[in-house]
């Protein structure tokens, strides 16, 4: 039996590590086992139910047919013009409020329909509705940076305005003055 | 139809930062140490023994630092373990979780196996903070059989033959990560894999040999000449080979002459013409060609091979930088409509600037000049 003593003797320092690496192992499968959610793994690397989650949440994007509803005289303006393939929603936010109070007010006359806001200068910003004149609306899709394709309606601000003789080249809503918002013809 | 807005709205942001540059550079740098080492214990590279120990060490060392920069660059740097959690095999990232784990194990254990007589002398002769450090690092035990030891050097072999294959993994999946990327044409390319892997190689080397002449000098003893002789000569020919293949994939792009080479030998030409052209191509690999070809001859005085070598040693450090830059930051600049460039941001402060990127590359020397404290890189060499 010496030669079992012997083999215990010079290979514990191997055991021991055998035994750290191993119990590291089974703490890693504990803690993996604690965190990864039930549905995980279902139908590929992700949660399930976050599928069903998202799903319930409540549709914030309006399209262009729900807008045109009511407001037919835009869709008349845009049906010629380039400016057709632009969502509503590009430039005047989402509208979600707004829908629900115009759906209610098409229903009793006792319910009012709030003024679309001022826009804040920020796209991130929430606002439900909002009308704006503001060069930087146009500048979201119009300012010239790189990537775009060769024939887009790309501009130079300030080349472009110059150019074109602008009586108020400072005041943000100079495009307004050649352009409109829904047809864009000059 | 040009009036459906501008197509790659996405260009204009880059997303990888000096991070990822710096994130297969390091990894780069530990798999071209442990091949170093693993010349010595696999290959009996006898001359290669006074840096066996620091190759090790040094592998260990930056490996510890490889994440860092990838954590920086997270913005939710706590959601790293959902790689290994909840793994999607079919994802290339999702390997490297599993690879690195297992490099950093094996690299861990070969170290404490290489230096544990040492470990274990000093877990009884030290005291104090050390000494605790010590008896720690001997996990309980505190005797070495001539059989154990025995035991131990077949590991240490085993397990270097095992890390050679998972080194050339652990890089060559990096090459991967960026040639799988197939909407990129700098990218998108096979030799992708090797030329990360050889040049991480070239790094390593390069790495060590001014390491083993920094360290020596510190300790105001001469480098072994035939060491710094070998090492030299492996630089120079792995130097040779990933120059060569950068240089093949290169040709090989302009020759074909696909549709995306216009804008690629524009990017080359005007946009990396510094960092590719001067600081890749000419300072980094040709000037470092002829510095190498001259300190491995034979007759050479030591004193001007080591200043030879240290100086090829510093430029291809930053060759291999630069290369890493020009992919990755090279990958970004231009626009996937392939019709214009975008400026690459670079900042001192942040997270992810300058500074920070500084600092990462310092940590992994911090962490080696802490372990050169703890246990004797040269013990080889002298004993």
């Amino acid at each position: 039996m010496n030669w079992i003593r012997a083999f215990v003797r010079d290979t514990r320092h191997l055991w021991t590590l055998l035994f750290l690496v191993v119990a590291s192992g089974a703490g890693f499968l504990f803690v993996r086992s604690k965190m990864i959610p039930e549905s995980f793994g279902q139908y590929g690397p992700y949660r399930a139910t976050a599928m069903t989650d998202l799903a319930a949440l409540p549709s914030r994007f309006q399209a262009d047919a729900t807008c045109l509803e009511c407001h037919e005289d835009v869709g008349e303006e845009r049906a010629e013009a380039v400016h057709i393939t632009v969502r509503c929603v590009h430039c005047h936010g989402l509208g979600e409020e707004h829908i629900v109070q115009a759906r209610k007010a098409a229903e009793s006359s006792d319910v009012s329909i709030d003024p679309a806001s001022d826009w804040d200068g920020d796209f991130m910003t929430k606002i439900d509705l909002y009308i704006t004149k503001d060069r930087a609306t146009c500048l979201a899709c119009h300012e010239s940076v790189v990537g775009m394709p060769e024939d887009f309606q790309k501009i130079d601000v300030a080349e472009h305005l110059e150019e074109m003789g602008a009586g108020e080249p400072e005041d943000p809503e100079t495009c307004f003055e050649c352009h409109g918002g829904h047809d864009t013809a000059p | 139809m040009p009036e459906t807005s501008f197509v790659f709205p996405n260009d204009p942001h880059v997303p990888w930062s000096i991070m990822i540059v710096l994130y297969p550079y390091i990894t780069g740098l530990v798999a071209g140490a442990f091949v170093v080492s693993a010349l010595y214990h696999v290959f009996h590279q006898e001359v290669l023994k006074p840096v066996a120990s620091l190759a090790l060490v040094t592998a260990l060392c930056f490996c510890a630092f490889a994440t860092l920069p990838l954590l920086l660059h997270l913005h939710h740097p706590e959601r790293a373990f959902y790689i290994m959690f909840m793994p999607s095999f079919t994802s290339a990232m999702s390997g490297f979780g599993f690879i690195y784990n297992f490099y950093i194990l094996l690299l861990l254990v070969e170290v404490w196996l290489v230096f544990r007589p040492t470990i274990v002398e000093r877990a009884s002769t030290h005291s104090g903070i050390s000494g605790v450090i010590y008896r720690v690092l001997a996990l309980g035990v505190r005797e070495i059989s001539d059989r154990s030891r025995a035991l131990d050097q077949w590991l240490i072999r085993a397990l270097a033959i095992i890390g050679i294959p998972a080194a050339c993994v652990l890089h060559g999946y990096v090459g991967f990560l960026f040639g799988a990327v197939k909407a990129n044409p700098w990218w998108s390319t096979a030799l992708m894999p090797v030329i990360f892997l050889v040049s991480a190689i070239v790094s390593g080397i390069a790495a060590l040999i001014l390491l083993y002449l920094f360290f020596s000098w510190r300790r105001g003893v001469k480098p072994d000449a035939d060491c710094v002789r070998s090492l030299s000569r492996y630089l120079w020919g792995s130097l040779i080979v990933a120059f060569s293949l950068e240089m093949l994939e290169l040709i090989h792009m302009a020759y074909e002459s696909s549709a995306e080479w216009h804008v690629l030998s524009t990017l080359l030409t005007e946009h990396l013409a510094f960092s590719y052209g001067v600081v890749q191509v000419l300072i980094g690999s040709v000037v470092p060609f002829f510095l190498l070809m001259i300190a491995t001859r034979p007759k050479l005085p030591p004193w001007m091979m080591n200043a030879l070598s240290g100086l090829a040693g510093i430029l291809l450090l930053v060759q291999v930088f630069a290369m890493r830059w020009n992919v990755v930051v090279g990958g970004q600049i231009f626009s996937k409509s392939f019709r214009g460039f975008v400026e690459f941001p670079l900042h001192w402060g942040g997270r992810e600037g300058l500074v920070a990127a500084g600092i990462i590359l310092v940590l992994p020397l911090v962490a080696l000049w802490g372990a050169s404290k703890l246990l004797p890189l040269w013990q080889t060499s002298e004993s």
